[in-house]
């Protein structure tokens, strides 16, 4: 019979789910539970109102930029507790804080790169790069920035809602996760101990 | 926008696949379990049928050419006719330990080809797997190890946990420290047959072996449809009849429901299979070719007995030069300890013999018995002390002989007895040390003797006749301090006042002044002496007065450096 060898999130999260179900439910409840008030902060810091006139809503759009929608917004901001995909350097993570919809990508990120808007290019320069304001306003970007709440630091990245709310949490759900997790560990293995896993039925 | 950089990730870790083969592996066992014929069976179709056969024929090839690499190993130690008598003990071994031959294969045969011995190997083979139970170490790491340590490389037995220390491990011999080790693993092996790993174990290797099996009907079937009669003939049949595949349905497939079973069908399943239909869908001409019988030299029992035992003894022979090496080298190790202190002990010696000394010694005791023998204590002691030196002496001569004989008792001894007269001398040398402290301090004693009180009457006599020379309170009270015993003064001896003033060097105030001494008053100026602060303000000033207006050699506004 080959030996099993846990190694990272992925093992660590089949094999509980294989040998000891309990555990890994236990293990998701306190990971909720550490993760849950960074969302509902997040959530919080998502403004009620527009931020500007013409980030609203409208009946028709010029152009694929999402418009302003606080709702969708709260609504795309969660936790999750599964381990996700490895990335490319084949990291993953055993749970994580997400903004999921673009319109509060743009929100949360807007100014973090260039903190007075992209470089103007105009309308009328020739290309499709990137990176660059094509808009007729050479001063749309800073505008559009200076509009929004200041940018958060936290220690995970710079942001406005769950970056700020991070921050505003200072490491404790961190740490609770990082105690779920090692919890879950020590247990699983303590129990390897008393008696050999078999797979369950 | 890309939103997949907007999350905070938490507890990120590097995975890897070990528990996804793992699990496949798993996967794969459970199907074995309770699919394995039905799903097999089911399956015919071509994908499964090709997939399956892919896998059997890669672990047929697999345990086919471990089995060769012990073979060859078996051959070159001269016993090739032991070969079915090895196959056959692995597979007792696979069965009765439910560990499979791929592992007991390549473990043997590093314990085989080290060792030399059919039975030594077989006894560490056994005494590996007990020990990879106990430690969870696999077989082929254990038997390693073990066939290393046989030879004296013993640095890995270390993993075992054996509660022995690096340096246990390089003195102890390796039966010794496989003692400890199997000592602490005792009835691992038997507890490990009760345990459902046990059990998963034994299934696992049924089903591998039935895989190889099959394997190996699917390459000799293949290879024969292709008309050749290697593996890689059958590799090249199997991708390119692939598709014919789909049309083939076999009844026999659903029926199959045992390992065993299936594993007997299938491996006569390419013949069926060829014969029956591939064939004629492929016009290959399948007939079975007739076996060739190989006319083989096979060797009497009795011949092959007495290779066994050359064998044997061979491996005995060379375990006896190995450990008559080891003694020797160890022997060598000892002599050249013993040479070692011996030679400490010679410079200990050499340092406190001193020939001159000896040779002053011994004309003092040619003295002392020239006088009758009438000396001191220290005398003797020092008598006593040359007696010893001179037994030193004999004791280095003795130990050099018995360094240049390389006799290990006898340089031991004549150590010891350097050690021993050493210490006596040590012991008498302190004693001559304290005699002359003594007499240090008598001699001492004696030269106070020098100072009475008739010198002292002499030299004071002497210092009175010596009008010009002044003798100070402090000596003089000195002098008088040592004498003080006799009842008289220094002082009073010399007829000396100790207020006396002497011209020149003490100012005496009822001396007759100078005529230019009394109104005369020297003034010195000083100047005006200020106040700190003045001063500083005033070189302030003065830095400031230079800054704005310049002076010669700078001009206005410059800033002084």
């Amino acid at each position: 019979m080959p030996s099993v060898e846990i190694r990272g999130n992925t093992d660590l999260r089949r094999a509980l789910r294989l040998f000891a179900p309990d555990l890994e439910k236990t293990l998701r409840d306190e990971m909720k539970a550490g993760l849950l008030p960074v969302v509902k902060q997040a959530r919080g810091f998502v403004p009620s109102t527009v931020p500007m006139s013409g980030w609203a809503a409208r009946s028709f759009s010029e152009a694929r930029f999402p418009f302003y929608n606080a709702q969708l917004i709260r609504k795309n901001i969660g936790y999750s507790t599964l381990v996700s995909k490895p990335n490319k350097n084949g990291f993953t993570s055993m749970a994580r804080i997400f903004n999921g919809s673009g319109v509060g990508a743009i929100y949360e990120t807007a100014g973090r790169k260039n903190a007075n808007g992209q470089v103007w290019v105009g309308p009328k320069a020739g290309g499709s790069s990137k990176g660059v304001s094509r808009s007729v306003n050479p001063g749309a970007g800073k505008q559009f920035i200076d509009n929004l709440e200041p940018i958060s630091n936290s220690l995970k990245g710079r942001g406005r809602l769950i970056y700020r709310a991070w921050a505003a949490n200072r490491g404790i759900a961190e740490g609770i996760v990082n105690k779920a997790v090692d919890k879950a560990i020590t247990q699983f293995y303590a129990r390897n101990k008393e008696s050999k896993f078999s797979k369950a039925a | 926008m890309d939103t997949k950089n907007v999350d905070i990730r938490l507890n990120s870790k590097a995975d890897l696949k070990g528990f996804k083969q793992a699990e496949t592996a798993l996967t794969k066992l459970n199907k074995t379990t309770k699919t394995f014929a039905k799903s097999f069976g089911l399956a015919f179709g071509a994908s499964a049928l090709v997939a399956f056969s892919k896998a059997s024929v890669k672990a047929f090839a697999a345990d086919e050419a471990a089995a060769r690499r012990l073979s060859t190993a078996v051959d070159n130690l001269g016993i090739g006719f032991a070969n079915p008598a090895i196959s056959k003990y692995i597979a007792d071994l696979e069965k009765s330990a439910s560990i499979a031959d791929d592992l007991l294969r390549p473990a043997f045969q590093a314990l085989l080809t080290t060792t030399g011995s059919l039975t030594k190997s077989q006894e560490l083979l056994s005494n590996a797997i007990q020990i990879s139970r106990a430690s969870g170490i696999d077989l082929v790491t254990v038997a390693d190890d073990l066939a290393k340590g046989f030879v004296g490389t013993t640095r890995g037995l270390s993993k075992y946990n054996s509660g022995l220390t690096k340096a246990e491990l390089q003195s102890k011999s390796f039966n010794e420290i496989l003692g400890v080790i199997l000592a602490k693993s005792a009835g691992a092996a038997e507890d490990y047959l009760t345990t459902t790993s046990y059990k998963m174990d034994a299934l696992s290797i049924a089903t591998g072996n039935a895989s190889e099996i099959i394997g190996g009907g699917f390459v000799d079937a293949l290879a024969r449809a292709s008309g050749g009669t290697e593996a890689t003939d059958a590799a090249i049949f199997l991708e390119t009849m692939a598709g014919l595949f789909n049309k083939v349905t076999l009844a026999a497939g659903t029926s199959v429901g045992a390992i065993p079973t299936l594993a007997q069908n299938l491996k006569k399943l390419g013949k069926d299979i060829f014969f029956g239909f591939v064939g004629k869908q492929a016009g290959a001409n399948l007939a079975t070719p007739p076996k060739t019988t190989e006319a083989k030299l096979t060797l009497t029992e009795k011949k092959q007995q007495e290779l066994l035992a050359k064998m044997e003894k061979e491996a005995l022979r060379r375990e006896k030069e190995r450990l008559a090496l080891l003694n020797k080298q160890n022997a060598a190790k000892k002599l050249q300890g013993v040479i070692d202190k011996a030679n400490l002990a010679l410079g200990k010696g050499g340092n406190i013999f001193d020939i001159e000394a000896i040779q002053i010694n011994a004309a003092l005791i040619g003295q002392a018995e020239a006088l009758g023998k009438t000396s001191t204590d220290a005398q003797k002691l020092a008598i006593a002390n040359d007696v010893q030196r001179l037994r030193v002496k004999q004791d280095i001569n003795a130990l050099e002989d018995a360094i240049a004989s390389k006799d290990t008792v006898a340089i031991e001894k004549a150590t010891a007895k350097l050690n021993e007269d050493l210490k006596i001398l040590g012991v008498l040398q302190k004693q001559d040390t304290k005699l002359l402290d003594i007499s240090n301090v008598l001699s001492n004693i004696k030269s106070k003797d020098l100072i009475n009180l008739d010198n002292l009457n002499q030299a004071a006599a002497l210092l009175s006749a010596m009008s010009g020379v002044r003798i100070g309170s402090q000596a003089v009270s000195a002098a008088a301090g040592v004498v003080s015993g006799a009842g008289v003064t220094a002082a009073s001896v010399a007829g000396l006042s100790l207020n006396m003033p002497v011209a020149g060097t003490d100012f005496n105030p009822n001396q007759q002044r100078d005529r230019n001494y009394t109104n005369n008053v020297i003034n010195v100026t000083a100047g005006v002496i200020g106040d700190e602060n003045i001063i500083v303000d005033a070189v302030q000033n003065a830095l400031n007065e230079i800054a704005r207006r310049g002076y010669l050699t700078t001009y206005a506004g410059a800033i002084a450096v």
